[in-house]
């Protein structure tokens, strides 16, 4: 205990500088999983493999009507990929690229989630269900 | 209960199939010029390695009595391929190309379905490769080797209905690089293509009695358990009735006289995307 007591007032100080130097509170280190500009969701799936999803899985991949996943991606200006997990998408952007590798680097099995906003970010399994899975995303959302 | 039909949706079964064949209505404008090229797949072609067939995928069918609810879902959520249907039908316009036209724009829906902003594929891009630029007649499989092999040339780049040999460039072969199917299933009954199409995969399918070439875009309920697809035509945009988007080329056919005579479900494109 006692060797980490200073520890822990030079990680506090730190902290605190690092919140307040400048015009206003610096922004959090970057951990989002990928590099993007925006509001980014990839799903990697076996596409051979679709029809051993749940019908509430399938939603989440196809549906676009108000209330789906896709829906709020789009109002939130983001942009949304539903590919398959067994090829890299070498010719899409570099966030899908960069999605898809870090998936694959986790070790994560499909069907993936893999989701970041310029900040933060999840590289996970495919939630259950629509309302599970706007769980995860609406944190990252405007 | 059964589907919403688009509005003014003709369903085709064997009480007015003919009106597509003899064209007495003039229901084609153009008339049976437009109807002579599919041919029939040859009787070797399982053995050619176009694709692996629905047995080897590992897929099951899809229970029948899981269709109707499966289907009301996918409406009820807007998760068919008609729903990403966001432009035009393609026209053939008198070539005889509907065994390219019917897979390439399958491909553009698909594409559409997994995230990509639209491209107009075009179908001459893949049919010259296939017929060493013939205006003649095929089936789908021929088409989608090219798909498989060299991809299709974007509209912008190659105008949709040309034969003419300058647009087979390097620059053009580049582009089609970003726009090939990378992996599909070869379907035999009519249950396989259901399926399929239950799982939100569109079909580029042949009807032999037609001589003709579309995809599947739908599974539809026609009356309480009596189903069929949805296909899309490539006889321009004002051919049978308009999806939701506004964009037409759509009919319902009834299983039986709609059961395609072969085809296959489209499951991956090239990831390929620019900014927009």
């Amino acid at each position: 205990m006692k060797r980490s007591f200073p520890f822990f007032w030079l990680l506090l100080v730190g902290g605190g500088l690092f919140l307040l130097v400048g015009k206003g509170p610096i922004p959090f280190p970057i951990t989002a999983p990928f590099k993007t500009d925006k509001l980014s969701v990839a799903i990697f799936e076996d596409v051979l493999r679709r029809e051993q999803l749940t019908k509430e899985q399938l939603t989440i991949l196809d549906a676009s009507a108000p209330g789906s996943v896709r829906d709020w991606v789009k109002s939130q200006s983001g942009e949304m990929r539903v590919l398959d997990n067994s090829e890299k998408p070498t010719r899409d952007l570099q966030w899908v690229q960069d999605a898809w590798q870090v998936a694959k680097d986790k070790n994560v099995q499909p069907p993936i989630l893999a989701a970041a906003n310029p900040t933060r970010g999840v590289v996970q399994p495919l939630p259950k269900d629509t309302v599970e899975t706007l769980k995860v995303l609406k944190p990252l959302g405007k | 209960m059964p589907s919403q039909l688009y509005r003014g949706e003709v369903v085709w079964d064997d009480s007015n199939y003919k009106s597509l064949i003899g064209d007495g209505n003039q229901v084609i404008a153009g008339g049976e010029g437009r109807l002579l090229s599919a041919i029939p797949r040859p009787i070797d072609a399982v053995t050619t390695g176009y694709a692996i067939s629905f047995a080897q995928s590992g897929i099951k069918k899809i229970p029948r009595h899981e269709w109707s609810a499966r289907i009301k879902e996918l409406e009820e959520k807007k998760a068919r391929c008609s729903d990403y249907c966001d432009f035009k039908a393609y026209d053939q316009n008198g070539l005889p190309y509907c065994w390219c036209f019917g897979p390439t724009q399958a491909a553009a829906n698909f594409r559409r379905k997994q995230g990509h902003p639209f491209k107009q594929l075009s179908a001459a891009s893949v049919g010259c490769i296939a017929s060493g630029f013939r205006s003649r007649g095929g089936w789908e499989g021929e088409a989608l080797e090219v798909l498989r092999s060299r991809g299709a040339t974007t509209v912008d780049k190659w105008p949709e209905n040309s034969l003419n040999r300058q647009y087979d460039n390097d620059a053009n072969r580049q582009d089609a690089e970003n726009y090939k199917c990378t992996k599909w299933v070869d379907l035999g009954d009519f249950d396989e293509f259901f399926t399929m199409l239950l799982l939100g995969f569109p079909c580029p399918v042949a009807y032999n009695w037609w001589r003709h070439v579309v995809y599947l875009a739908d599974p539809v309920e026609i009356e309480a358990n009596s189903f069929g697809p949805r296909l899309r035509n490539s006889w321009s945009d004002g051919w049978g009735a308009k999806n939701e988007l506004g964009f037409g080329g759509f009919a319902v056919g009834r299983e039986g006289r709609y059961t395609p005579s072969s085809g296959f479900a489209l499951m991956q494109m090239t990831a390929y995307s620019v900014s927009i």
